[in-house]
Order: C-alpha cells, then sequence, then structure tokens
C-alpha cells in the first residue's frame, strides 16, 4: 500500500495544475524518441521519425504523447490506487504492445527531465524527488500484470 | 558512441554554467540524495543538512572530475582511469546487476535535471540526448574495473 503524504500530493497536484498536458506529453514522448531511439521499434506506422526536428513535428508522436500523459493525469486523480488504475493498460502493454517495463522507466525519467526544463527552479529537489517517486510507481503499476 | 556533433553539444553546453558549477554539482548531490535515498548510504559520515560543506565540497569534486571528462571527451577511457579504480576498488558503490541503471545513473538524472532547471528551453531535445549519453560513457568507464 503506498502512502503519500498531504504534502507530497501537494506536490504532484499543485504542479499538474500547471502542465499543458499535450505540450508535455508530445515533449516527452519525442525526447524518448530522440534520446533512446531504439524505443522507436514501437512505433513504425507512425511515419517520419528520421531527426530530433522530424521526430518533434511528427503529429502521430504529438498524438500519442497526448494520450500517454492524459493517462497519467488518470493516475494523478487516483494516487491511492495505482495498481488498480493501470491493471488494463499493464496487460495491454504486455500482452498486445509487448513492451519491456524498462521502457516506463526511461519515459519517466525524460518526463521529469521535461518537468525540469518547464518550470525551472519551481521544480525543486522537493518537488523532484515526489515526483521520482511516482514515476517509479506509475512505471511498476504498468509492469504488474507481465507474465 | 558519443558521435562529434555530441561532444560539441556537451561542450557547448557545459559552457553556458558560466562559473556555476560548484552549485551545479552540490545541488545534484542534494537532489540525489533526497530522490534516491538509498544513495546516502554511500556517505553515512555526511552531514546532510542543506548547505553542508561537505555535500558542496563534494559536488565540486564531482563537477570538476566530470569537466576534466569533458576536456578529454576524447579518451574518457584514460581520463577517468583514477576515479575508475577507485569506485571499483575502494568505494564500491553498488552498480545493481551492471544495467545501465545503477547508482552512478541516479547522479546523472539529478544532473540533467539541474541542468534543465537552469537551462529551460536551451536543454533541446539533442543536448539532452548528448548529455545522456555522455554520462552514460562516464558511468560505463567507471564501472570498467568492477570485475
Amino acid at each position: 500500500m503506498v502512502h503519500w503524504t498531504a504534502e507530497e500530493k501537494q506536490l504532484i497536484t499543485g504542479l499538474w495544475g500547471r502542465v499543458s498536458v499535450e505540450e508535455c506529453g508530445a515533449e516527452a514522448l519525442a525526447r524518448l524518441l530522440i534520446v533512446y531511439p531504439w524505443t522507436q521499434r514501437f512505433f513504425d506506422n507512425f511515419g517520419n521519425l528520421s531527426s530530433p526536428t522530424a521526430i518533434l513535428g511528427n503529429p502521430k508522436v504529438r498524438a500519442h504523447g497526448k494520450k500517454v500523459l492524459t493517462s497519467f493525469g488518470e493516475a494523478i486523480k487516483n494516487l491511492d490506487n495505482l495498481k488498480g488504475t493501470y491493471s488494463k493498460l499493464s496487460e495491454l502493454h504486455c500482452d498486445k504492445l509487448h513492451v519491456d517495463p524498462e521502457n516506463f522507466r526511461l519515459l519517466g525519467d525524460i518526463l521529469i527531465i521535461v518537468l525540469a526544463a518547464h518550470f525551472t527552479k519551481d521544480f525543486t529537489p522537493a518537488c523532484q524527488a515526489v515526483w521520482q517517486k511516482l514515476v517509479g510507481l506509475v512505471a511498476h503499476a504498468l509492469a504488474r500484470k507481465y507474465h | 558512441m558519443l558521435t562529434a556533433e555530441d561532444k560539441k553539444l556537451v561542450q557547448q553546453i557545459w559552457g553556458k554554467l558560466g562559473g556555476a558549477e560548484e552549485d551545479v554539482g552540490a545541488e545534484a548531490l542534494w537532489r540525489m540524495f533526497h530522490s534516491y535515498p538509498p544513495t546516502k548510504t554511500y556517505f553515512p559520515h555526511f552531514d546532510m543538512s542543506p548547505g553542508s560543506d561537505q555535500i558542496r565540497g563534494h559536488g565540486k569534486k564531482v563537477v570538476a572530475a566530470l569537466g576534466t571528462a569533458i576536456k578529454n571527451i576524447d579518451n574518457l577511457s584514460q581520463a577517468l582511469s583514477e576515479l575508475s579504480n577507485l569506485h571499483a576498488y575502494n568505494l564500491r558503490v553498488d552498480p545493481v546487476n551492471f544495467k545501465p541503471r545503477f547508482s552512478l545513473q541516479f547522479l546523472a538524472q539529478c544532473l540533467q535535471v539541474v541542468l534543465a532547471t537552469r537551462l529551460g528551453k536551451e536543454y533541446s531535445p539533442e543536448a539532452h540526448s548528448a548529455v545522456d549519453k555522455f554520462m552514460s560513457a562516464v558511468a560505463s568507464v567507471l564501472a570498467e574495473k568492477y570485475r
């Protein structure tokens, strides 16, 4: 059973309220594909991923990034039940998408860097610590139904 | 593998720190201790309060070493040879199954967060990619002599 203090929840929801899910999601997914190019293997049908510029401008990347981060938003609404929230998605990522759970950790770390670049000073060490905890738990929840 | 372009980007990013290297080092360590509490086990003798002289001093050392590595980016193995011995034989910082995700990788993540908070948009996807690759290369060299 995960424990969140009131302060931790505030650090999460407070920051989340200021995040553009569309922009942030697009940026995070694009960076995943740029910084860890092997992750492009999951997106063969996304069209042009041939350069950072192409990836950043790719509409499918943007759309999918938004989708992924919207789902993250659901987790934030259900911080006390991440496992339940991600149960179906976990099965999907294992059975249909065949994504190595290591990729969830990579995306989580990238999201943190995107938030850091966006919020600069406001992304304090305390803030980062809580968010690293969150992305770690989300990655864990997504990996939970793997078999 | 670090391309010529990667090396240039890393040197550029480092150049933008303009004398704040010490602060960057201390902040990266501080963030690492807070986001990844097990890393504190390597510093049981440290004063862990904010602004601690020991954290500042150690941050300065770490950043100086990275600076040296960047100046000798074409020969990381040799440039970091002493530190590689130290980490393997004396410090024995746990490499956690030898996958890239080990304690030094936590420092790499936190260093990137510090760079992102200071540089904002300037910490472009390309720069992010180059620094990530560089820190992986540094971690690899430091792990070379573990066994």
